[in-house]
């Protein structure tokens, strides 16, 4: 049968004699699946010449080639294929070559605590976690602070344990269920970084909250509906939210907006004009707290923005902004060891920067809104070095009673005065011109 | 020369890699493979030219790379599958072959199935499938890969972290069992078929 080569060839010799039935057809068939295509080919081959030499007396019987032609064929391919080799591998080092000396170019102009390398990692690495610090305040009484590197049960508040696991997280979990007295004398918790800290943290529901610096992360002590989990953000922040079933959802509150979901991960940054959330995976609902005005996003690189303005009679206004960018690294660039801009905007840097290094930098609105600044920072570079970058941006900066202003001394008296990270009332008259600034 | 044995080609292809015997050896290989492949060719292209073109670029390929073809287990059927490529080349440049179409298919080697060996061939294809669940399981395994993914020994082989020689063992066992069963099984199955039919003809009287 078909495992049979001597069969397949007599089943071959049939179909070339047309005398296959339709059961031996379908025997062929099968035999070709079955043997491959190796055999199959052998198989026909032999079938087809079994009647030995081609017999007919024709032009094609008595046809030789000219093999000293096929072998100059051969050897120009040869040849050819050689020179491509060459060619490809001469492009390629010459490419490699561009881009060796580009960097080291790069690195030679000596930007000032900019990397290749930072801090002995490679720039594409996150911050460790070990590194990781901050401070918990609780009730009335002084914030504890934890330091890099930190272990062990931090505190105890109402039915929740704080501790820091080994791998530098700050673990809330809770010990029992809630009771009214663990709410009294202590209504909630809260975690803030200074500068040049950043900290992680699970709460009880497992949502995980990376607070980069200068930011603060409130946890309410309730007794409420259990499905829905509270958190407040002020700053910059990665939540990561896991999984809710049965309508279980996490709501985080910035200033100006609720931001609503049940499974999803998605960076935050707010100020208390501003929040700004851009999504990374999963569903986020985002509802400005005036107006009524809300937005689903749940697709990576949306991005949401509600905006607060005083109008007339110093009422204030929501906006919601939605659009959709593919990238989503300058989201997350705070995360990462080295901080790339690429033509970013000065205001914008100083004030991701003002954040990191915990500077009040005041006067924002003499940074002219079209300069843009393009550098590599390492986390560790010191405030010299910021200013160093931003002085070769083209930008003068001031500096007085230990807060930094990039307006001169003349045009001091311009308001708004003192922002820090880009608290702006647009729509406000500056009180010594009367322009809006 | 025993004709178009594997070791009658690795022998020709040893001559063609030493450059002082390239020109006669080529010339034994074209005489061996007019042979072996001539009708193959005659049978897919009419068109002399077109022959006479397969050939010598059959002969380019052997001469742009002997030293590789020569350690192959098994040069003729890397011979055959040259020829195959540039029969497949000539269609698809010439005549404008669709590259999804089966070139046996195409050239008639194979046939396109009437409806009645289409139903005949997917019961032969469920019969297959059914004995193979009762292989051994490495055979099983071996079999199942060939037969439902069309892989190469060397495909399986990597796929499944075997050598090719265990692979090729199995496989052919496996091959083997299958082809037997089918001898047991499918004739048992048509008479079936047969008896029902003459069973319904006879009902309808």
């Amino acid at each position: 049968m078909i495992h049979r080569t001597e069969y397949v060839r007599e089943l071959l010799r049939k179909r070339l004699e047309g005398a296959l039935s339709a059961e031996e057809a379908a025997m062929l068939r099968a035999a070709r699946r079955l043997h491959g295509r190796d055999v199959w080919d052998r198989l026909m081959a032999e079938v087809l010449e079994e009647g030995g030499e081609e017999g007919r007396n024709d032009a094609l019987a008595r046809w030789t080639p000219d093999f000293r032609r096929i072998k100059q064929r051969a050897d120009r391919v040869n040849r050819f294929n050689t020179v491509l080799k060459y060619m490809v591998g001469t492009t390629v080092a010459a490419v490699a070559l561009v881009v060796i000396w580009f960097g080291f170019d790069r690195y030679r102009s000596g930007e000032p605590g900019v990397a290749g390398e930072c801090a002995g990692m490679p720039p594409g690495m996150e911050i460790p976690v070990s590194e990781f610090a901050g401070a918990i305040a609780y009730g009335d009484r002084d914030p504890l602070p934890f330091q890099a590197g930190s272990e062990g049960h931090i505190a105890t508040v109402g039915n929740l344990a704080i501790i820091r696991d080994s791998s530098g997280i700050l673990v809330i979990s809770e010990k029992r269920k809630a009771a009214e007295a663990d709410t009294a004398g202590h209504r909630d918790i809260r975690i803030t970084t200074a500068g040049f800290q950043q900290c992680g943290v699970r709460l009880p529901d497992g949502t995980y909250v990376r607070l980069n610096a200068s930011s603060t992360l409130v946890y309410p002590l309730s007794v409420g509906d259990e499905s829905i989990h509270y958190t407040r953000i002020a700053g910059e922040a990665l939540v990561r939210v896991p999984e809710k079933r049965g309508g279980g959802r996490v709501i985080v509150e910035t200033h100006n907006s609720q931001l609503h979901s049940s499974e999803g991960d998605f960076s935050v940054w707010t100020n208390p004009w501003e929040t700004r959330i851009t999504v990374l995976d999963g569903t986020i609902s985002a509802i400005a707290r005036k107006g009524g005005l809300s937005r689903t996003a749940g697709k990576r690189g949306d991005r949401i923005r509600v905006k607060s303005t005083r109008g007339v009679g110093k009422q204030i206004n929501d906006s919601l902004f939605y659009h959709r960018k593919r990238n989503v690294n300058d989201a997350l660039m705070w995360t990462s060891v080295v901080r790339n801009y690429r033509n970013a905007s000065l205001r914008d840097f100083v004030v991701d920067m003002s954040r990191w290094y915990g500077l009040p930098a005041t006067r924002l609105h003499c940074i002219p809104e079209s300069d843009r600044v393009t550098t590599s920072l390492c986390y560790r570079a010191t405030r010299q070095d910021l200013i160093a970058v931003i002085n070769r941006a083209g930008l003068q900066v001031y500096e007085s009673n230990g807060q930094y202003s990039f307006c001169r001394p003349e045009d001091i008296h311009h308001t708004p005065g003192v922002m820090h990270a880009r608290a702006t009332s647009e729509t406000e008259s500056c009180d010594h011109c009367g322009n809006y600034h | 020369m025993e004709r178009g044995s594997d070791r009658a080609y690795r022998e020709l292809f040893k001559r063609i890699g030493d450059p002082a015997q390239t020109g006669a050896a080529l010339a034994d290989l074209f005489n061996l493979c007019r042979k072996d492949f001539m009708k193959y060719i005659r049978a897919a292209v009419r068109d002399d030219e077109a022959v006479k073109d397969i050939f010598e670029d059959l002969m380019v390929e052997v001469c742009l790379a002997p030293q590789r073809v020569v350690v192959k287990d098994d040069p003729k059927s890397w011979m055959t599958a040259m020829v195959r490529n540039l029969i497949r080349r000539y269609f698809r440049t010439v005549k404008n072959m669709p590259t999804y179409v089966d070139l046996d298919e195409y050239i008639g080697l194979v046939g396109y199935m009437s409806a009645e060996e289409r139903q005949l061939y997917l019961e032969l294809e469920g019969l297959i499938t059914d004995i193979a669940a009762g292989l051994t399981p490495k055979r099983r395994e071996v079999f199942l890969l060939h037969w439902h993914e069309g892989l190469p020994l060397d495909g399986i082989a990597r796929r499944l972290g075997r050598s090719r020689h265990t692979v090729k063992k199995q496989l052919a066992k496996a091959i083997k069992e299958v082809g037997k069963a089918v001898e047991q099984q499918w004739g048992v199955k048509l008479l079936g078929k047969e008896d029902k039919k003459d069973n319904d003809h006879d009902s309808q009287n």
